[in-house]
């Protein structure tokens, strides 16, 4: 295991790999996932329940907003994480984050056609905030499993976990987002 | 501790790599397993569809129809087990809105494969399982899959990836990953979770599968609990104990890994007591290591992303999830597995901890600028692999970790060297003293052991290479291809994009004479060369592939001579597309619901299809898209075909014939045969079978079965059958085959004595020749000899004088004797008259 510092930061926005999951998923860095993200927020979780939408399961989180890092969301934001139980049924997404009521996290979600907010990335996306004994923030992301050596050329890409200061990756998606409009 | 174990394997027998329910939250755990009800399927035949929109954007040398044909192998690799009754059969195209897994669309089991845009970035494929949520249900012996769903992203040509300059790098599907990732989801959607042996359950990490080899015996013996044939118990063998921590206390969802050296590897889960049962071992001898799962990260739902089991037939109770952790504990003596057997009291006393230092490794070998999972390793070489780890592996400043040593299971030092110029990875060097085949690694450090499975496989030779694909001829003048390059041998199969072509030559300078597969004109085929050692051309060419280009092709639509059916009923339907070009056996027709089961189909014609279908009795009515796929063509019409309401006391023919002399389904001019009809009532007595619009000679057999008459003189092929009412009530029609005549034997002769006659009888032991008129020179269909009631596989089948040809047997020595033994032979369900034969003892 591996922690912070400003450096490693850097290592993790170079080389962020994805997560495990029965889903497969592909590695986004940091900046893709600041970049391909239409919101970021952080909070806590105040309630949640299974919804059936068009016969497909979500469960629906809803997150109360202490601070907006990206986009516009309000005091409240809806989320959508596949799978859950709802009406009867009950459909499994292997992969798919479960949410603790009470724990603060900074999340990024996304939005697409349908409208719902979703965790870029399944859990790629969801950060748990925790404090050290000086009182310092953290952003914990939880260990990686894909490791991958790039198929086409043979190079090799690292893995890091990520725990990092919440001030520095604010700072970072916020320096990211200036990049972007100056673009 | 060897006790009998077929009576064990029966019901419910494993821990869980599945998705597992328990009666309740305390010991006793049987598992309850999450799978599709394989008796509400035809034929065992689970359908999966394929969203018809298709992906938004493919690389530019990829095509729709290439991509669903990937698609279909991938599916495919699960119905290669032997030991699993389930097979994913190919539905066709679906509308997006009857993917809907809960609703009005379709009440029939299937998987749906769909081009997600409300998939988020980060994500390539995810699979959803969709069931009750039983409350309050017991006994229950499994809980049914109601559909599965893989949502794939629509764009399907880039692959976000930083350490590109551009961020990017287009990919195809062509490649090993989109096809092992179908693999992988296609078990989950069959009710499998990952697992930890290497196999193509496990997360890509560790997958040591490829294209050649998609699954491993850790696979197939987790399809087969689910899907067992009656042969899988008596097959395989079991291995029993239990896992606890030296305080005594049970370890929850430790994985327990049999392994054999230079084989397989099959493991399972622990319940929460620690106990665990693994079955569906081939014999052998094994060792026997216990491992804990990976951790799971800050944010992670579970470890490994596996879903714990639920205390309860519904979620309500919630999972029994475990963030145990132990030293892994690799026991020093082996087991010899048997089949029909039970290996049980394998226990292990665990010391628990608080972390795994070593987990989640790969590795890779190079051929060329390709790095290859499965790492493909030259025997008789010094070899080297990459490794890389998620932890354990490199220290802080990248270097390798202190202290870390790698081993190969069975004996073999390896050398653990840096990695240059790039920290995180250790370069591991080694002479691989054995013959091939797969090979795991021992990873030893921080006090703690790490095995990786199928950490790379040794081959004897090269993988294939394919340099030139030219368009040739059969010797019939039918499309082939001449497929040139290194490396291809006999077992070699080409495929092109997704589609297996048999192979009609091995030529003597090392090419290969391959059937085309049907394509449209100008159509761009990828093709690729699978070594029976699992290795590839794709090892070679990574994904710049050897491209055939189609100068003519098929035509590109169809219509039908039905558009509607009611539920419940079953007819044939009539396609006609010109300008295809059909071939027996590489046609399939899909109908978009999993409510409408195609039953049969039958190629007139090239141009021309006959279809059984059947339409479940509670099918909503929906329009459904019709797809028609022969080879690389894929045809397909959206809204085409429509579900009516149910009418009741309809006529329904069913197209399973039996033949009334033998019992099996096959009948030819002239035989009398069977034929069920639903609602038939009173009427059999005056209802008439016509065949080809000819009335027959139909008789009631009562409980709504005709008999009739093939007519004589009938050419072998599709036939069409209804039923007429003395009111004029006509049946929808349904297609049938007419078979060839039955094989007659001409004579036997036994051993070296020849003729047998009166003073001179067989005996048991003895080679038995059979001369048989109207055996096809090359037939597929499975040949039978059956002496007295009793069935002997024919030992060899040689062409013989004036068109017969030789059936050889070995009589069996409990063959019954007598002066008048008969003799049948059979040829598919074609069966011979009796030929009498004396059989005396020895």
């Amino acid at each position: 295991m591996r922690s912070s510092s400003i450096h490693i930061l850097a290592g993790v926005i170079a080389v962020f790999m994805a997560s495990v999951s029965a889903t497969t998923l592909e590695r986004l860095s940091m900046g893709d996932m600041t970049d391909q993200s239409t919101m970021i927020v952080r909070g806590t979780v105040t309630s949640s329940a299974g919804e059936l939408r068009n016969g497909v399961i979500s469960t629906h989180y809803q997150f109360a907003v202490s601070e907006t890092w990206k986009g516009s969301s309000g005091t409240k934001v809806d989320i959508y994480v596949p799978g859950g139980t709802a009406q009867g049924f009950l459909q499994s997404v292997p992969g798919a984050p479960v949410l603790s009521p009470g724990v603060e996290y900074v999340i990024f979600l996304w939005t697409g056609p349908s409208g719902r907010p979703q965790i870029i990335g399944l859990s790629q996306g969801l950060f748990s905030v925790v404090s050290d004994k000086s009182g310092l923030v953290y952003l914990n992301r939880g260990s990686v499993a894909e490791m991958m050596i790039d198929a086409k050329t043979g190079r090799p890409v690292t893995d890091e976990n990520v725990h990092v200061p919440a001030s520095t990756l604010k700072s970072f998606v916020k320096k990211r987002q200036a990049v972007s409009v100056t673009q | 501790m060897l006790a009998a174990a077929a009576a064990l394997l029966s019901g419910a027998a494993s821990g869980y790599y599945h998705f597992v329910h328990y009666p309740g939250p305390t010991a006793p755990f049987p598992p309850i397993f999450e799978k599709f009800d394989v008796t509400a399927l035809s034929n065992n035949a689970l359908p999966f569809y394929i969203v018809e929109t298709g992906p938004t954007t493919i690389a530019s040398t990829d095509s729709f129809p290439a991509i669903v044909s990937q698609i279909k192998l991938a599916a495919s690799a699960w119905n290669t087990v032997p030991t699993s009754t389930i097979r994913l059969t190919f539905g066709g195209l679906i509308s997006a809105g009857n993917t809907v897994a809960l609703g009005p669309s379709q009440v029939s089991p299937g998987v749906d494969v769909a081009f997600d845009s409300d998939i988020p970035p980060g994500i390539r494929a995810q699979t959803s399982i969709t069931k009750w949520d039983y409350s309050g249900v017991t006994g229950a012996s499994f809980i049914p899959i109601l559909r599965s769903r893989i949502s794939l992203r629509p764009d399907l040509t880039q692959y976000p990836d930083p350490s590109y300059p551009n961020g990017t790098v287009a990919t195809v599907t062509y490649d090993e990953a989109f096809f092992e990732t179908l693999v992988h989801e296609f078990g989950h959607s069959l009710g499998l979770q990952h697992s930890l042996t290497s196999g193509a359950m496990a997360q890509a990490t560790t997958r040591g599968t490829t294209k050649s080899h998609p699954l491993t015996p850790d696979d197939v013996a987790g399809v087969s609990l689910l899907y067992p044939t009656a042969d899988f118990a008596t097959t395989t063998g079991s291995i029993t104990g239990q896992v606890t921590a030296t305080d005594n206390s049970g370890i929850n969802m430790a994985s327990v890994v049999v392994i054999s050296p230079n084989g397989g590897a099959i493991s399972n889960l622990t319940n929460p007591d620690g106990t665990y049962r693994i079955d569906g071992i081939p014999p052998g001898i094994y060792y026997i290591y216990v491992h804990p799962l990976p951790p799971a990260g800050a944010t992670d739902a579970y470890p490994d992303q596996i879903l714990p089991p639920w205390a309860s037939l519904t979620s309500r109770n919630g999972q029994i999830a475990t963030r145990d952790v132990f030293g892994t504990i690799f026991q020093p003596t082996t087991y010899t597995i048997s089949a029909g057997m039970t290996t049980a009291n394998v226990n292990f006393s665990v010391q628990r901890k608080t972390t795994v230092p070593i987990y989640n490794v790969t590795t890779y070998s190079y051929i060329g600028p390709n790095a290859l999972k499965a790492a493909p390793v030259s025997t008789g070489t010094t070899s080297q692999l990459v490794a890389a780890g998620q932890s354990g592996i490199v220290s802080s400043n990248g270097s390798p970790a202190n202290g870390l040593s790698v081993s190969v299971m069975g004996g073999g030092a390896v050398q653990v060297n840096p990695y240059p110029n790039s920290g995180g990875y250790v370069i591991l060097d080694f002479s691989p003293p054995y013959g091939p085949g797969p090979r795991h690694l021992i990873f030893t450090g921080n006090g703690d052991q790490y095995v990786l499975p199928y950490a790379f496989n040794l081959e004897n030779l090269p993988p294939p290479n394919i340099t030139t694909v030219t368009a040739a001829t059969d010797s019939n003048g039918n499309p082939a291809a001449l497929v040139q390059g290194t490396g291809l041998l006999s077992d070699t199969r080409i495929l092109f994009d997704g589609v297996v072509t048999p192979t009609l030559a091995n030529n003597a300078d090392g090419s290969m004479l391959v059937s085309l597969p049907s394509a449209p004109a100008n159509y761009q085929s990828r093709v690729v060369a699978l070594n029976s050692d699992g290795q590839s051309s794709l090892f070679v060419q990574g994904t710049n592939v050897t491209q055939f280009n189609y100068s003519s092709g098929a035509g590109g639509s169809f219509s039908m001579n039905m558009t509607s059916l009611p539920a419940g009923q079953q007819a044939m339907i009539q396609i006609d597309a010109p300008g295809a070009n059909f071939v027996a056996g590489q046609v399939s027709v899909g109908f978009g619901s999993s409510d409408i089961v195609p039953q049969q189909v039958y190629v007139v014609s090239p141009t021309r299809l006959l279809v059984n279908i059947g339409i479940q009795s509670q099918a909503p009515s929906i329009a459904a898209t019709v797809t028609v796929n022969s080879g690389l063509q894929l045809l397909s019409i959206s809204n085409a075909f429509q579900i009516l309401p149910q009418t009741s006391n309809a006529l329904v023919v069913s197209s399973a014939l039996v033949n009334v002399t033998t019992g099996l389904s096959g009948v030819s001019a002239g035989s009398l045969a069977y034929v069920t009809v639903a609602n038939l009532g009173n009427a059999g007595a005056t209802a008439t079978v016509l065949v080809n619009g000819q009335q027959t000679a139909t008789q009631t057999a009562g409980n709504g079965v005709l008999s009739f008459q093939v007519p004589v003189g009938m050419t072998p092929g599709p036939a069409v059958l209804s039923v007429q009412l003395a009111n004029g009530t006509l049946s929808y029609p349904v297609a049938f085959n007419v078979d060839l005549p039955p094989p007659v034997i001409d004579n036997v002769l036994a051993g070296t004595s020849g003729q047998l006659d009166s003073s001179h009888s067989a005996t048991p032991g003895q080679l038995m020749t059979l001369i048989v008129e109207g055996i096809q020179n090359g037939t597929t269909l499975p040949i039978n000899v059956s002496v007295g009631g009793l069935d002997h596989a024919p030992v060899a089948v040689l062409p013989s004088a004036n068109g017969t040809t030789q059936v050889q047997v070995i009589l069996s020595t409990s063959v019954i004797t007598g002066p008048q033994i008969p003799v049948t032979v059979s040829v598919g369900t074609r069966v011979s008259s009796v030929f009498d034969i004396p059989i005396g003892s020895n």
